[in-house]
């Protein structure tokens, strides 16, 4: 079965700098990718356009562009619903990177922002005694389980607010990437991985945005991994950053009184020569009763209850990136709908509609 | 149908979260809860450029590493792990290797008319103004080479293949049109000369396998040679382009530690 399927295509030449909107009507078969349809097109309409692929199966990670504003991986875009639908996506380059033509973009400053985090495993354990292998439980991998999918595709980088701000930003990608290390039992250089990342450009310049856990195609969860990162180093005392004193601050405050004190937060993490410059915008806060008055501090009524979260924090050592992973498997959560593992196999073979059971000669033998 | 279901979800969720997501994305399909259609497919290619053990080729200041290489650790068959021994310690080594001759040799020896030739043969292409596309031959040398060179063999499909090849070279060579005329990023180009090359490979893969009178590995050839034929066949297939057409010739098999032996599970 075919069907009609409409495009929108932002054109690039680098050579005149020219960008036209170039729409497409093309004729694919129903199971057809985004990726599928832009090579019916390439094929069969305009052997000019120009797009990166490989694999064809979400390994590569050379397909990544934009539908619709949005980044996608090409070949992982089902167009069905949206063809019956009768909408023509927009598909345009990836953001954040030099456009070379049409939908490929310079990949170049990608890979030194990866590169910059030293992804290789940096091996830091004692020999084992016999010369036989260090085993590391998987529990322990878990951990780095999310980290391990990236695929390079970029389509976080493409999608990434901060680093609109600061092309510098070391970006969702590597930071994600260097978390993969810094939680891998095996690696040997954790504290200068650390210490590095909370250099300029570093982690605390990532604004929260979750745009790039929205768009990876793989369930990485970048801005999971960011976060990690900046709870490990304060476990680890690399609290120098405004943005590591703002957290630390946070924490405090819920552990004496279980309210944020605003008051101090700017003293705390700009300093007190920061906080005088602002005296007169926190007066005009305070006559507005946007925030409380320091003193006397205003303590909550269950305050007991935040400092016991505290200590349990402290007391099962999760203070660092330990506190934000459960254990996550990022493929485990795809789901169509209904929750994964809830059902026994025989409910599962027993279900309206589902494909019968599967004769097995020696099963009978065997019960 | 692949039933994976006894399996049970938290072994799927644990162990095959690759095949799930797969599953899910392109057919639909969750495998905790139903079969998934599954059909052959060109999963990695075993064979290839004929290498040493560090990457390096028959030609001099050329190296080869990764799917494009043959080493030959893993003879015909695809083990769970061959393109991990050929990317992760070949391409290492190759990788090396290749920088340190290109440190020692910094200018190569080149006949003048060897960037002429090459030359004049990316100029033809791209004057080439009426005629075929390419993805019309792309796709019938893949239909037809799936159907007749695929999983199971048959002589005769081998041998009515090796025709067909012809005529795809014929229509090939008759002139296909490159409609990007440009130098950047050109993909219809280099798709263009990919096919010239999968022409020329699909003819030496076929010389190769009518010859190989046995099945081993991947070589299936349950009608006329169900068996492997150790005797006869224990030897690497070297394929060489030889003017107009493949030319082929054996190599012997090294082993060192490991036996050969049957696969028998």
């Amino acid at each position: 079965m075919t069907m009609q399927v409409g495009l929108k295509v932002w054109r690039f030449n680098s050579r005149t700098g020219e960008r036209e909107l170039q729409e497409f009507e093309i004729a694919a078969p129903e199971e057809a990718t985004l990726l599928d349809c832009l090579d019916i097109v390439k094929d069969q309409h305009d052997g000019t356009l120009a797009y990166r692929k490989s694999c064809r199966m979400m390994i590569c990670g050379s397909c990544g562009m934009r539908m619709d504003g949005a980044a996608v991986l090409a070949c992982k875009m089902r167009m069905y619903d949206i063809a019956q639908a009768g909408h023509v996506p927009v598909i345009s380059a990836m953001g954040n990177l030099p456009i070379v033509k049409d939908l490929v973009v310079d990949m170049d400053p990608f890979w030194e922002k990866f590169n910059s985090v030293n992804p290789y495993l940096q091996p830091g354990y004692e020999e084992p005694p016999d010369g036989k292998e260090n085993l590391i439980t998987q529990e322990r991998m878990n951990v780095i389980h999310k980290e391990a999918l990236c695929i390079n595709c970029g389509c976080c980088v493409s999608e990434c607010n901060a680093m609109e701000a600061d092309p510098l930003f070391t970006g969702p990608q590597a930071l994600a990437k260097a978390m993969r290390f810094v939680g891998d039992p095996r690696d040997g250089q954790k504290l200068a991985r650390l210490e590095k990342l909370n250099g300029e450009h570093g982690i605390w310049e990532c604004t929260r945005c979750y745009f790039c856990t929205e768009r990876c195609p793989k369930g990485v969860d970048p801005r999971d991994a960011i976060a990690k990162l900046g709870a490990e180093s304060m476990k680890e005392g690399i609290d120098r950053d405004m943005g590591a004193k703002h957290a630390k601050w946070f924490v405090t405050s819920a552990r004496t009184t279980g309210w944020l004190r605003e008051t101090e937060l700017v003293p705390k993490t700009q300093g007190v020569v920061a906080a005088i410059k602002q005296t007169r915008f926190a007066l005009d806060l305070a006559l507005k009763g946007k925030v409380p008055p320091p003193f006397p501090p205003h303590v909550a009524k269950d305050v007991k209850e935040s400092r016991r979260l505290y200590d349990l924090v402290r007391d099962q050592g999760r203070d660092g990136y330990a506190g934000i992973v459960q254990g996550e498997r990022a493929l485990g959560r795809l789901s169509h709908g209904h929750g994964v593992g809830d059902q026994t196999l025989e409910e599962i073979y027993d279900r309206p509609g589902a494909y019968h059971r599967p004769f097995i000669a020696d099963e009978e033998a065997d019960a | 149908m692949l039933d994976m279901r006894h399996l049970g979800a938290e072994r799927i969720i644990d162990r095959l979260p690759g095949s799930r997501e797969l599953s899910m994305t392109f057919a639909g399909v969750d495998p905790i809860y139903d079969p998934v259609p599954v059909r052959p497919g060109a999963h990695y290619h075993m064979g290839g450029v004929e290498t040493g053990n560090d990457g390096e080729t028959e030609l001099t200041g050329l190296y080869a590493a990764g799917e494009v290489a043959c080493v030959s650790v893993h003879g015909a068959n695809r083990l769970g792990g061959n393109s991990l021994m050929e990317t992760i310690t070949f391409g290492r080594r190759a990788g090396r290797a290749a920088a340190e001759w290109a440190l020692a040799n910094t200018t190569v020896d080149l006949p003048e008319s060897a960037k002429a030739d090459a030359e004049r043969e990316l100029k033809a292409l791209l004057d080439v103004s009426s005629g075929e596309r390419p993805w019309q031959i792309r796709n019938d040398l893949g239909t037809s080479m799936l159907e007749n060179f695929g999983v199971f063999r048959r002589e005769e499909q081998m041998t009515r293949q090796v025709e067909i090849i012809a005529e795809v070279r014929e229509r090939y060579e008759r002139g296909v049109v490159v409609e990007d005329k440009g130098d950047v990023f050109n993909s219809d180009l280099t798709q263009a000369i990919e096919l010239g090359n999968m022409i020329d490979l699909a003819a030496c893969m076929l010389q190769a396998g009518v010859a190989r009178k046995e099945s081993r590995g991947a070589h299936a050839r349950p009608y006329d040679y169900p068996d492997r034929d150790d005797e006869n066949f224990m030897k690497h297939s070297i394929s060489r382009w030889a003017g107009d057409g493949p030319e082929l010739s054996w190599k012997e098999v090294r082993y060192t530690k490991f036996d050969p032996m049957e696969r028998k599970y």
